[in-house]
C-alpha cells in the first residue's frame, strides 16, 4: 500500500452542515447515505470553503461534503468560453461547487479555493427564482458544470429533482453534462425532450493520463447510447479535446470505437442530439491557480498561448486538432448537429 | 518537520523521552526539543492564547514551515462528566470564546482517536461551569435532526494556535490532540498556573518562595497529570510518529517537484542566453523544456540538431525568436 492508502481518509468520511439547513429535509436524506459520516456543524460554508492556504490537490484525495444553503445568485448568464448550441437565454446554475472526480486539468481547481464538495440543498429556492423567470422567457440551463450530477445521482438525486421540474416547464431545456456512466439512472429518470443528457468523451488515452477515477470511454459510450436507444436526448460532447502527441490517432480510435458500438446496436451517430467539439481552453486567472495546484500535470503545465485572456493551444495545433474532428465527424452527423467554439 | 507544541512540560515529557528529543541551545524565548534527523520538534508555550501564538509566530519565523511540514497541538483539555478522563480526541472544529470565531483544521489524515469540537477560553472552566453549559447544550443546541452527539472540549490555546498558524500553513497542515484531562478544575485556578510555572524558560528553577505558594494541591495536580499523559503515550506516540511519516513522504514528494523545477530554471536560464530570449521569450521557453520534461520528452536531441547546424548559440535575438518559435511548433 502507499502513503497516501495507508494515512489519508477516504473521500465523504466527514460532512460539514450549516446550522440553518440542518433540519432540511434533503439534508437528511443525504446523511442518510453516509451513516459512518462524522457531522461537524459550521456556521456558513465559507468558513470551511474559503479557509486561507487551503491545498485542493489533497483536499480532493479526502474530499469532505459541505451541505449548505445558497443564499442568492442561483443562475448565472453562460460564459462565452462555454457553448450555447444555439439556444437563447443560455444561463448556468452551480446547486453543488466540486467535483467527485479529479481530472487534472479540471478550471474548477483554479476556480474555488477548496477541494472539498458543496452541496446546496436548498434546491426549492431554485426553483422558485426559476418560476419567476419563466413566467416571461424561456431559459437554456445548464445545472451540470461545476460538479458532475449524474456522478453523485444516487447520493443526491438532484437529477431528478431538475427532470421533474422541467417536466413540468416546457419553456426550460436543461443540459446535464457529465463524465459518469452509470447505465442505471435510465430507469431512475424521466425521458423528456428537454432535457439532454450531455456525456464528455476522451480517449481511453486522455482518460488515463488527465481524468483520474472517470469511468473508461467505453463505459460512457455505452452508457450515452443506452439512453439514446430508450428515447433520451443524448449529445455528445468532445471537448475539452486534449492534446498528446498521438492525439490524431486517439481521437481517431474513439470515434471508431462508437462507430462500432453504435452499428453493434443498430444506430448511428445520427440519432445524436447534436455533438460539440472544443479543444482545452481556460481563463488566464484560472489557469494561474491552476497551476499552482497541479505543477505536475502535463495538461496544466502545456505551454498554452494566451488569446486575449484565454490559454488555449497554439493556433496552429487548435485548428488541426479541431478541423480533424470536426472533419471526422461531419462524415457521422449532420453539419448542423456539429457545434464548436 | 512536525512541530508539536504544548503548553506545558507535563504535557510535552512523554513526547520527548520517548523520541528522545533534545533540549535546543539556541536561544527562544520558549524551551523546544528536538531530534530533526527523526523530523520532530517540540515547543513549550505556555498557558494561554498570546503565549501559544507568540511561541508558533517565533517558532515558524526561526523554522519556516514547508508544504510538507505539519503542526500539531497536544495537550490537555476539560470535558463534562460523563467523557471519562485520559480519552483522546482528535479535534475538528475550533471556536475562539472571546469572539466566537470559529476555525476548522482539516480533516484528511485517518487516526485512531475519537473526534470532537474544542472551545478556547481565556479562563480554565470550573466543574459547575461545564455542567451548566452541558445542560444547555442537552436542551438547546442537540442536534437530534442528524442525530450527532456534539462532544465539546475545552483548553486554552487551540485557536490562538490555528489563528497563528495559518499564516504559516494551510489547514491540511494542522492537527489538534487533546487529551480530557479533568471535568472542570475544582480548584482555584492559580493551581494550574503554578503547574505551567516550571515550564517558562527563566522560571525553570522556581524559587523558594513559588514553592512556598504552591500547596500540595498543585503537586497532587502535576502528578495527576503527568500520570494521565503517560497512560494516553501508548496511543499518541505511535500516531506522532505516522504524523512524521507523512511528512516525510510527503517532503520527499515536494522535494522531487523542486528539483525537477531547479534544473529547468537552470537549463532555461542557459539555453535562454545561447537564444538571447527576452523575458517573454524566456517564460515561454521555461514552460516549454517544463512541460517536455514531465511528459518525458527528450529534448536534448532537438537541440543537439541545431548544434551541429550551427544554429545554437543563436546569432541574435531574431534568430533565437525563430529557433523558440520552431522548437513550439514540434509540440
Amino acid at each position: 500500500m502507499n502513503l497516501r492508502q495507508d494515512y489519508e481518509n477516504p473521500p465523504f468520511t466527514h460532512i460539514y452542515v450549516e446550522n440553518c439547513v440542518r433540519n432540511h429535509p434533503r439534508t437528511r436524506e443525504i446523511l442518510i447515505q453516509f451513516p459512518q459520516a462524522k457531522i461537524v456543524e459550521i456556521d456558513h460554508y465559507k468558513d470551511v470553503f474559503n479557509r486561507r492556504g487551503q491545498d485542493a490537490l489533497r483536499q480532493h484525495r479526502s474530499q469532505s461534503l459541505i451541505l449548505a444553503r445558497k443564499e442568492d445568485h442561483f443562475f448565472y448568464e453562460g460564459a462565452p468560453v462555454c457553448q450555447d448550441f444555439g439556444n437563447t437565454n443560455f444561463y448556468y446554475c452551480s446547486t453543488m461547487m466540486n467535483c467527485l472526480f479529479n481530472c487534472s486539468y479540471c478550471y474548477l481547481k483554479g476556480m474555488y479555493p477548496s477541494g472539498h464538495m458543496v452541496i446546496f440543498v436548498n434546491l426549492e429556492d431554485y426553483f422558485a427564482e426559476l418560476d419567476r423567470i419563466l413566467l416571461h422567457k424561456s431559459m437554456y440551463l445548464c445545472v451540470s458544470y461545476d460538479a458532475d450530477l449524474l456522478a453523485m445521482e444516487p447520493l443526491v438525486g438532484y437529477a431528478k429533482l431538475w427532470s421533474d421540474y422541467a417536466a413540468v416547464h416546457e419553456n426550460l431545456k436543461l443540459e446535464i453534462r457529465t463524465k459518469s456512466a452509470r447505465s442505471a439512472m435510465w430507469e431512475e429518470l424521466p425521458c423528456l425532450p428537454n432535457v439532454i443528457y450531455a456525456f464528455t468523451l476522451s480517449p481511453q488515452r486522455m482518460i488515463d493520463a488527465f481524468e483520474s477515477g472517470t469511468p473508461s470511454a467505453k463505459a460512457r459510450i455505452a452508457c450515452a447510447l443506452l439512453g439514446l436507444k430508450q428515447g433520451f436526448p443524448v449529445r455528445l460532447c468532445f471537448d475539452p479535446m486534449l492534446y498528446l502527441p498521438t492525439w490524431r490517432e486517439n481521437y481517431g480510435a474513439l470515434l471508431s470505437e462508437i462507430d462500432g458500438v453504435f452499428a453493434d446496436h443498430g444506430m448511428t451517430m445520427q440519432q445524436l442530439t447534436d455533438v460539440s467539439v472544443g479543444t482545452f481552453r481556460i481563463s488566464q486567472d484560472y489557469m494561474k491557480k491552476l497551476r499552482r495546484v497541479e505543477p505536475m500535470a502535463p495538461a496544466v503545465q502545456f505551454p498554452y498561448v494566451n488569446v486575449g485572456g484565454v490559454y488555449q493551444y497554439p493556433p496552429g495545433l487548435l485548428a488541426e486538432m479541431e478541423n480533424y474532428l470536426i472533419g471526422e465527424l461531419e462524415k457521422r452527423i449532420d453539419k448542423e448537429k456539429i457545434y464548436h467554439e | 518537520m512536525l512541530t508539536i507544541y504544548c503548553a506545558l512540560f507535563v504535557e510535552a515529557q512523554e513526547i520527548i523521552k520517548t523520541f528522545q528529543l533534545k533540549k535546543e541551545t539556541e536561544k527562544h524565548h520558549f524551551q523546544v526539543f528536538s531530534d530533526v534527523g527523526k523530523g520532530i520538534r517540540l515547543v513549550i508555550t505556555g498557558v494561554g492564547a498570546i503565549a501559544a501564538a507568540t511561541a508558533v509566530a517565533e517558532i515558524s519565523t526561526c523554522y519556516p514551515p514547508g508544504k510538507a511540514d505539519l503542526l500539531c497541538n497536544f495537550g490537555s483539555s476539560a470535558a463534562v462528566e460523563g467523557i471519562p478522563i485520559g480519552t483522546v480526541y482528535f479535534c475538528n472544529k475550533l471556536t475562539e470564546e472571546n469572539t466566537v470565531r470559529t476555525f476548522y483544521p482539516d480533516l484528511c489524515y485517518r487516526h485512531p482517536f475519537g473526534e470532537a469540537e474544542l472551545v478556547s477560553c481565556g479562563h480554565v472552566r470550573t466543574a459547575e461551569q461545564l455542567a451548566g453549559e452541558h445542560v444547555a447544550l442537552s436542551v438547546g443546541e442537540c442536534v437530534q435532526s442528524i442525530d450527532c452527539a456534539e462532544l465539546r472540549l475545552y483548553d486554552m490555546e487551540a485557536a490562538a494556535i490555528y489563528q497563528a498558524a495559518n499564516f504559516y500553513y494551510g489547514p491540511h497542515q494542522m492537527i489538534f490532540l487533546k487529551v480530557v484531562t479533568d471535568h472542570g478544575c475544582m480548584e482555584n485556578s492559580e493551581i494550574i498556573e503554578n503547574v505551567a510555572k516550571d515550564t517558562i524558560v527563566g522560571e525553570s528553577a522556581v524559587d523558594e518562595k513559588q514553592n512556598r505558594r504552591s500547596s500540595t494541591h498543585t503537586v497532587n495536580l502535576r502528578e495527576r497529570m503527568e500520570m494521565r499523559m503517560q497512560n494516553v503515550a501508548m496511543s499518541v506516540c505511535p500516531y506522532i510518529e505516522t504524523l512524521c511519516e507523512i511528512s516525510h513522504a510527503q517532503e520527499r514528494e515536494y522535494q522531487d517537484q523542486a528539483l525537477l523545477r531547479r534544473n529547468t530554471e537552470e537549463e532555461a536560464e542557459r539555453f535562454g542566453n545561447e537564444l538571447h530570449c527576452s523575458a517573454v521569450m524566456g517564460g515561454e521557453l521555461r514552460q516549454l523544456l517544463f512541460y517536455w520534461r514531465l511528459t518525458g520528452t527528450d529534448y536534448e536531441i532537438f537541440l543537439e540538431d541545431y548544434r551541429r547546424q550551427g544554429r545554437l548559440p543563436a546569432k541574435d535575438k531574431r534568430e533565437g525568436k525563430r529557433i523558440l518559435d520552431e522548437l513550439k511548433a514540434r509540440l
